[in-house]
């Protein structure tokens, strides 16, 4: 999957950079919508043919739900204070951790503000992933085992659910799909809501 | 908050919706699987090519990666540190079970 992905953005940015026809360039910005809504529209069937979301909610207690809030605040405090260490304010660090790791939503939200924010949104989101099926085991190890559906945030209902369950235990399943449920729906409010800032 | 944002937040809970209604959690879907597959790498081509295009994000592209790299080890610690300290609160032992269940 990683693979797949730096190779399609690789490609992608070279063809950008070397045959760039200035009408391809105008139509990504079709097909970049077009893109997204066939995604969002598969995501939310997988979402809803689980359909216990709510009734796991329920199971848990509603408790659960300070999980991502918790990811929430960790993200974007800490995202702020990164841009001591950056030539960019806290806004611009903040809207790129805002993405909560779903690369192929957050990039294309920051693309109308500005086109590095939004590179560097992507380049972030894939990083946060990445790094998060490396860390999980050691943090499942050496913190705690909620700690692990903090690291891929969004990412935690799907694509990285099988490590986290894998280096924890069944209950913390669970925790990480409610926790990335609702990380996934934060993300299209809380981008444009940094940015507003 | 333009349309576009309202457009994705609907297209999302009509798939929630269509989703619970008409499809199991037990059967396996494969062609969901693929489907979302292609769709991701059309989307991630479609934005490298953009990043691609534009020479002030290709001339920068170094300093970009580096600031989205630093942000990211930030963002994991925070993120792992604030559940910490909720899990504690919570009263929660390593492997999230309750002390005195």
């Amino acid at each position: 999957m990683t693979r797949s992905i730096v190779a399609a953005v690789t490609a992608g940015i070279l063809a950008g950079y070397f045959i760039a026809p200035e009408a391809l360039v105008r139509s990504c910005g079709a097909l970049i919508t077009g893109g997204l809504c066939l995604l969002l529209f598969l995501v939310g069937l997988d979402i809803g043919r689980q359909g216990t979301i709510l009734e796991d909610i329920k199971k848990v207690g509603f408790r659960v739900l300070l999980f991502p809030v918790a990811v929430i605040v960790g993200t974007l405090v800490f995202a702020a204070a990164s841009s001591l260490l950056l030539p960019l304010s806290p806004r611009e660090t903040m809207a790129v951790a805002s993405g909560l790791g779903w690369y192929s939503l957050a990039p294309m939200l920051l693309a109308e503000y500005s086109a590095s924010l939004s590179a560097m949104s992507f380049l972030s989101n894939v990083m946060r992933e990445v790094l998060s099926i490396v860390l999980i085991p050691f943090v499942a190890k050496y913190i705690g085992h909620t700690e692990c559906i903090a690291l891929p945030a969004a990412a935690a209902m799907d694509t990285t659910l099988p490590i986290v369950v894998g280096a924890t235990s069944d209950r913390i399943a669970i925790y990480s799909i409610t926790s990335g449920v609702v990380l996934s729906f934060a993300v299209p409010v809380l981008v444009p809501l940094v940015m507003e800032l | 908050m333009d349309t576009t944002l309202l457009l994705y937040i609907g297209i999302m809970a009509a798939g929630i919706l269509i989703g619970s209604r008409t499809m199991s959690p037990e059967k396996e879907y494969k062609w969901l699987g693929r489907l979302q597959f292609l769709a991701l790498m059309v989307l991630i081509t479609a934005l490298g090519i953009r990043i691609g295009a534009d020479d002030k994000v290709v001339s920068s592209l170094k300093e970009i990666g580096l600031s989205a790299f630093v942000i990211t080890i930030f963002t994991l610690a925070g993120s792992v540190l604030c559940l910490w300290l909720v899990r504690k609160w919570m009263g929660l032992d390593r492997e999230g079970v309750k002390k005195d269940d």
